[in-house]
């Protein structure tokens, strides 16, 4: 692995980004947007039972923040295959550039935005009434505060390595960037219903979820958002589940990517 | 030579131990494609065999479909052969093909450029993959756009250029390794004739520092004066292979189209 390539790669992958504010502004904002109105809307909802500690927008944000890291799916996709039907990744291809070394550094360029999109979310959540006990609760210390944080980002971006992985498959499997764009929603919305968007409540009761990273995902940033002991085994459980996912989708992916890569 | 990073370190070697062999030796090499659904099975090679001297120019000649693109696709390593073998540089190219990739540069048939960066932005990116000096690559960036009448437009998006000048950035991103072997995939198609002259001289420069070029053509007039040797492609297979005036002289015509005329009974530019 050069890191003067993966550089070089992360780097267009932002130039890209950059030089398209409208789909830059939109896909960095969605997420953020969806959690004001939201949060606007059910932040003083307590559901059913109104002797509940949490409203729905409370059960529903770490869901919906794992949201951010599910459209990558869309971008990484849309991306390959239109590198692809443009030539550029045959170019690509020709030079000495690694399989390995391409996919990392998509990881990097893709993870970023996500991060950004929790970090302006969470801030709009907390600004519209959201107060996760874990960074208000008077009991903890800060240290245990910065790394409940750390944690929750780490959710995020191993949630997103997974979207990565199923980009990539999804880029594989399709001739056209139109068609990746569609088929990536066939990865992307199992996920939104089941992991993401459904309260955690209703989803606790769903085993389809058990077999959903972002379900994972979103119920680890639920479970440290609630302030739980970080020895809490479901904890660690829906870690290590999200990180298997992560890992058996992104050898999938780079498979598949390195089968097409001289076909 | 602009010597990579990663030559200099593990690669040059390697190449050295390779010096005596041709720069492409190609045996026996078919591709199949095989049919989906109902459709039948393509053979694009069919059982090519050639080789290519060190600091020659060797044009393949054919028409659309002739195979020309899928040779190229094998020998760079963004297809695997159903069958045959074939080394470049002396590497293999169903096991060596990291090493062959370190040598070689291939001007593909799309004018590949992104066009949300600017011309030397293209020519920095692809030359950092490559692991270029970053000195050397403005360097021989400028050199190779001053050459191509593109260094005004340096600094543009690629976006802004034209059909041509996007074809030219192509060609110079294709020279920016300075590679031991180049593949041009139709470098000139869809040019104005007085930017295919432009390309043509300039490809003469390359053929005079001794690169060993593969160039696939629909345009004789251009195989005729760049190639050293020539190969005519029909249906995937080699029907006719020398030089320009050895071919001419055997069929006793007055020029390469003549000669694809008389093997074939098409024109070489039917169907472009």
């Amino acid at each position: 692995m050069k890191p003067r390539r993966i550089f070089t790669i992360v780097k267009m992958e932002m130039t890209r980004q950059i030089m398209d504010p409208i789909v830059l502004i939109f896909t960095t904002f969605l997420v953020p947007l969806l959690i004001l109105v939201l949060g606007l809307a059910m932040g003083k909802n307590y559901g059913w039972d109104e002797t509940n500690t949490y409203t729905i927008f409370d059960m529903m944000l770490p869901g919906l923040l794992a949201y951010a890291g599910l459209l990558t799916i869309y971008d990484v996709a849309a991306g390959v295959a239109s590198e692809r039907e443009t030539g550029i990744q045959k170019r690509i291809n020709t030079t000495p550039l690694t399989t390995a070394e391409y996919i990392f550094s998509q990881m990097i360029s893709y993870t970023i935005k996500p991060i950004i999109q929790l970090v302006l979310g969470l801030g709009i959540a907390i600004a519209v009434g959201y107060r996760p006990k874990i960074f208000f609760g008077t009991e903890y210390s800060i240290g245990l505060k910065f790394a409940s944080s750390i944690l929750v980002i780490l959710f995020m971006v191993i949630f997103t390595f997974s979207s990565v992985g199923f980009g990539l498959i999804t880029a594989t499997l399709v001739k056209s960037a139109n068609a990746a764009g569609g088929l990536a929603f066939a990865f992307i919305v199992p996920q939104q219903i089941f992991g993401s968007i459904i309260p955690p409540y209703i989803l606790g009761m769903n085993s389809i979820g058990w077999a959903i990273p972002s379900w994972y995902a979103a119920q680890g940033m639920g479970i440290l958002f609630a302030g739980t002991p970080f020895n809490y085994w479901e904890l660690w459980v829906r870690f290590g589940v999200l990180l298997a996912f992560s890992i058996i989708v992104y050898i999938i992916g780079i498979l598949l990517y390195e089968r097409k890569k001289r076909s | 030579m602009i010597k990579s990073e990663e030559n200099n370190n593990s690669n040059s070697e390697s190449t050295n131990d390779k010096s005596n062999t041709y720069a492409i030796e190609v045996k026996d090499l078919k591709k199949l494609f095989k049919g989906k659904r109902s459709m039948p099975d393509v053979k694009a090679v069919d059982g090519i065999s050639f080789h290519v001297e060190k600091g020659e120019v060797f044009g393949l000649l054919g028409t659309n479909g002739a195979g020309k693109t899928t040779t190229i696709s094998i020998l760079t390593g963004t297809l695997l052969p159903t069958e045959g073998t074939a080394t470049v540089g002396g590497f293999d190219i169903k096991s060596e093909i990291q090493k062959i990739k370190e040598m070689i540069s291939v001007c593909p048939q799309e004018p590949a450029v992104y066009k949300f960066l600017t011309g030397i932005g293209n020519i920095k990116f692809f030359g950092n993959l490559h692991l270029i000096p970053k000195d050397q690559i403005i360097e021989r960036g400028e050199e190779l756009l001053k050459l191509l009448d593109l260094f005004e437009s340096r600094k543009r998006l690629a976006k802004g250029y034209s059909g041509g000048m996007v074809r030219q950035l192509s060609l110079i991103i294709a020279l920016i390794n300075e590679p031991e072997i180049l593949f041009l995939d139709e470098p000139t198609v869809g040019m104005d004739p007085r930017n295919r002259r432009k390309v043509w001289n300039f490809l003469k420069t390359q053929k005079a520092e001794n690169k060993t070029i593969i160039l696939t053509t629909h345009y004789i007039e251009e195989a005729e004066s760049l190639c050293d040797r020539v190969a005519i492609m029909d249906y995937g297979e080699i029907v006719a292979m020398g030089t320009p005036q050895e071919l001419i002289e055997k069929w006793e015509v007055k020029n390469l189209e003549e000669v694809f005329m008389k093997i074939t009974g098409r024109s070489i530019l039917e169907g472009v």
